[in-house]
């Protein structure tokens, strides 16, 4: 009875004791919705922070521009300028449920393991927010009130989730980017955003992830267009259901391909010390859309345009792989896992210099393209 | 004319029940040899007493008939189902004031005699002698009484059986919307010794001789009737042992119905939840018999007692068995969420808001931070006050008469759930939230099972305002291990679970068809066979099939 007791006298004093630690009431908190991290001319961090208001987002018609608040402070390192922001007059920040971190040019191109500690440290944060290199300040960037009642940062997420409509660009999250700082052998990927000027004089400014921009490891090395964007998605496996344009061989029509399903196997090859990469493509689509460029209409031969299809998807890759292995020399498809997983022992000797070897690397491509069927309909419209 | 049945077929024995030898149990079997009646008297009402001697119901009335020299008769009826005031002025007052020649027989067997002189004294417009133990044991289950003349082999079936008026109560806590809706009346026995009216209930149910009645009396002052009724064939003895014993050591001044009973009767007399289920559905009550149980039914009570029970029981509704079973299964699982939901939502509320919001989907997140801006109260106390307020109300409505409860209703409504949120102290989502569990516990079958839960929600409260979700799984912990730990005379409380039983979760966590429950829980009963096995309906032959 006495050990009893005790017990739980000392159980009663364990769970009292803490005293509600880390307790914090919901509406205290400052929602930190999207993060920007540029540098300063005498060399500070800044850190520009988007908390969501959510008294006005309850509301029922809010002001597009008072669901959020921008806050910037500048300091030694990025946690040190976070923590700077404390110094103003707001809310309690809390970033666990950060959607957006928008990173300037300028630090990105400097490295982002520069910065990826405060991310690895803080326990709160999840790491699936985006990342989304900025040419312009990202408090500019953030300070893009739009129409659709979301705040900047979410309105981001939203394009981000949405990219496998054009899949002609790719958004990497925090994990990918600490992975990246871990890994020297890993270059990093993820997508240029860009303020478009407003559409209509009583529209606002709108934002647009407009580039891929590839990383030399961490570094910000340059950015792919939309037509290398399609192409890096296809080798990577990302694509998913985007339009590929092409017009037929003798120019009479403009045929749409809508992509339904699309595999890309990649086969290294480590043949008398010259690595080889089969790069086997297999893409199935169907005919969304159909432009004849003179005003006569003839029986679609289903055969040749998959003929056509197979030299356009071949023409893309090719071109894709010509500007990673001649232009920036660098392996951004991170085909090095393949190789690794193949060849560890000699991946050993050329994981310092693998950008090189990758470019000299002879790449060897497969396209096995389907069109499943017509989505043209003929009868719509008619009776 | 008196058409005398010689039937001296072997009618339906209660069979000795191959599967259950192994067993420790025992099943009173009863003596193939007696299938006739003797010419001795006492030796004809022992032969009755060895099929029903242990019912407290049976009741045998001695008459001396007028003859030169006396005869002696006895008429033999079960109080509960029989019309003693039929009996009384039909066979009771002829037989004793007429004055009769000799009932002795001629000759051995020419006992037409007796049943010719019998038909003519007694005023019964049903008198038929019968030969047969069974089916004279049948008569005697109907309600019938039995007359035994001495020196006479036969039994006269008497047609006093009691007429069931229409005069129980409608079912009142228990409703159905298909189904019967009789519910057990006041007394089991008002005054008058015998009018049984819930015996009567139950005896018409089940007609059978191992359906037992037996009666101790509890209370120095109130001395009140109290009976256990069983199947003695299904229900395990070490069950109905216990109960005895558990009954005899009351000693109280007075006992104030069955509930006060189920007090001093429980395995855990100290535990949140009950381990004794109560009803007032005589058809539940049968089928719980008939699944092996005891049923306790005291004077002056509505409410039957039925032991053992087991958490599954609390969220069967009585209606269950009237209704498709695939919306009954439907039913089942509500509950069972509604169980987690009533004791987990508020403190997962409470959880969530103050210490996990990183679990919360962002826009739920915003959503509640807005709408919670300028609440004064931390989440906690927010949450307490609005269940509090609930109980308060739920309470003021029941004991409240039934046009006051609808003015509670309103206050509940706009004072609470509106004018709160407009004055800015509790937030909507609250509100929400302990709506939610408010239905939900009001949906629940069992009014005292589902009270244990709400309970058990302010513990969670608590536990989650300190601890945050770790508190959570700390009450869970502490709830499931208090669950597990109940036994119910001798059953573990959470049986269907644990020990998992899959054939016990058919009729438990589901409702299989009818024809798929063939077995009763092996827990209570030592003859778990309780249907064929291929009741599956299909067609006879190939024709029928097209």
């Amino acid at each position: 009875m006495k050990k009893k007791l005790i017990l739980l006298t000392m159980l009663f004093i364990v769970v009292f004791t803490t005293s509600c630690w880390s307790r914090r009431e919901i509406e205290d908190l400052g929602f930190v919705m999207g993060l920007g991290v540029s540098k300063t001319e005498d060399g500070f961090y800044r850190v520009v922070a988007q908390l969501a208001n959510p008294n006005y987002i309850v509301a029922e018609s809010p002001e597009p521009t008072s669901i959020y608040t921008i806050m910037k402070a500048e300091g030694l390192t990025v946690f040190d300028a976070l923590r700077n922001l404390s110094k103003i007059g707001k809310r309690r920040l809390y970033i666990a449920h950060l959607s957006t971190i928008v990173i300037h040019e300028d630090v990105a191109k400097e490295g982002l393991r520069k910065i990826m500690s405060l991310f690895v440290q803080d326990m709160e944060l999840r790491l699936a927010s985006n990342i989304l290199i900025s040419r312009v300040p990202p408090e500019e960037i953030f300070d893009t009130p739009n129409r659709i009642a979301a705040t900047p940062a979410v309105a981001l997420e939203i394009i981000a989730d949405n990219y496998g409509a054009n899949s002609k660009i790719y958004v990497s999250d925090l994990l990918k980017a600490v992975d990246a700082a871990s890994n020297p052998s890993m270059n990093y990927v993820t997508a240029l955003v860009e303020k478009l000027s407003p559409p209509t004089k009583n529209e606002f400014p709108q934002l647009i992830l407009s580039k891929i921009a590839v990383f030399k490891n961490d570094k910000l090395a340059g950015y792919l267009d939309h037509e290398d964007g399609q192409a890096y998605n296809l080798i990577t496996n990302n694509f998913q259901i985007g339009l590929i344009v092409f017009e037929t061989k003798d120019g009479s029509d403009k045929i749409v391909i809508e992509v339904l399903n699309s595999e890309a196997k990649i086969t290294p090859k480590f043949i008398n010390n010259q690595v080889h990469f089969d790069v086997k493509l297999e893409v199935e689509g169907s005919i969304a859309e159909r432009m004849p460029l003179h005003l006569k209409y003839y029986q679609i031969d289903f055969n040749e345009i998959q003929e056509q299809f197979d030299i356009v998807l071949k023409d893309k890759l090719k071109r894709a792989f010509f500007i990673a292995q001649q232009h920036y020399k660098i392996d951004y498809f991170n085909f090095y896992k393949y190789f690794y997983r193949e060849y560890p022992k000699e991946f050993k000797d050329m994981m310092d210099n693998w950008n090189n070897v990758f470019s000299n690397a002879k790449i060897n491509i497969e396209i096995n393209s389907k069109i499943e069927h017509t989505a043209l309909n003929k009868n719509r419209g008619r009776i | 004319m008196i058409i005398i049945k010689k039937n001296r077929n072997k009618l339906k024995k209660p069979q000795k029940l191959s599967n259950i030898e192994d067993r420790k149990e025992e099943v009173r079997i009863f003596d193939d040899n007696m299938t006739q009646f003797t010419h001795q008297l006492q030796a004809n009402i022992n032969i009755i007493n060895e099929y029903l001697g242990e019912n407290v119901d049976l009741a045998c009335r001695y008459i001396d008939i007028n003859t030169i020299p006396i005869t002696r008769a006895a008429i033999i009826f079960i109080r509960s189902i029989a019309d003693t005031q039929k009996l009384e002025a039909t066979v009771i007052e002829p037989l004793a004031h007429n004055i009769l020649q000799s009932l002795k027989k001629d000759s051995y067997d020419d006992y037409s005699k007796t049943a010719d002189a019998v038909k003519d004294l007694v005023t019964n417009s049903e008198v038929e002698g019968i030969f047969d133990v069974n089916t004279s044991i049948d008569a005697l289950l109907k309600g019938n009484g039995i007359l035994f003349i001495d020196d006479n082999p036969i039994a006269f079936k008497i047609g006093i059986v009691k007429e069931s008026e229409k005069k129980y109560a409608d079912a009142k806590t228990e409703r159905v919307i298909m189904g019967p809706q009789e519910a057990f009346v006041e007394d089991i026995e008002a005054f008058v010794e015998d009018i049984n009216e819930n015996t009567f209930m139950l005896r018409k149910k089940i007609n059978s001789p191992h359906f037992i009645v037996k009666e101790i009396i509890i209370g120095r002052h109130s001395k009140t009737k109290v009976r256990i009724a069983y199947l003695d064939n299904l229900v395990k003895s070490s069950i109905v042992d216990e109960v005895f014993f558990r009954l005899e050591k009351i000693d109280v001044d007075g006992i104030m119905g069955s509930s006060s009973v189920s007090e001093y009767i429980s395995d855990s007399p100290a535990s949140l939840f009950p381990t004794i289920f109560s009803t007032e559905r005589p058809d539940r009550i049968q089928a719980m018999l008939l699944e092996g149980r005891v049923a306790i039914i005291s004077d002056g009570s509505p409410i039957a007692l039925v032991v053992p029970c087991v958490a599954g029981d609390f969220f069967s509704t009585p209606e269950d068995y009237y209704l498709n079973f695939y919306f009954t299964s439907f039913n089942r699982l509500l509950g069972y969420i509604g169980a987690i939901f009533v004791m987990f939502a508020p403190s997962i509320y409470i959880a969530f808001t103050t210490y996990h919001q990183e679990l919360l989907p962002t826009s739920l997140a915003l959503t509640i931070s807005g709408t919670r801006l300028g609440v004064p109260y931390p989440a906690f106390l927010e949450a307490l006050l609005m269940e509090i307020s609930f109980e308060a109300l739920r309470e003021a409505g029941t004991r409240l008469p039934i046009h006051a409860g609808q003015a509670v209703s309103i206050v509940g409504a706009l004072i609470i759930g509106q004018s709160a949120v407009e004055a800015g102290l509790v937030s909507p989502t609250v509100i929400i939230v302990v709506a939610f569990t408010a239905i939900f516990s009001l949906a629940m079958p069992f009014n005292n099972f589902s009270m244990a839960l709400r309970l058990t929600r302010f513990l969670n409260m608590t536990l989650a305002a300190i601890l945050g979700i770790y508190g959570i799984m700390t009450g869970a912990l502490i709830i499931l291990l208090t669950l597990l730990s109940l036994r119910a005379f001798g059953t573990p409380f959470m049986l269907p679970f644990s020990p998992l039983n899959l054939q016990d979760l058919k009729d438990w966590v589901l409702r299989f068809p009818q024809w798929a429950i063939t077995k009763r829980s092996s827990y209570f009963s030592i003859n778990p066979q309780k249907k064929a096995d291929n009741l599956k309906p299909t067609p006879s032959d190939e024709g029928m099939k097209k």
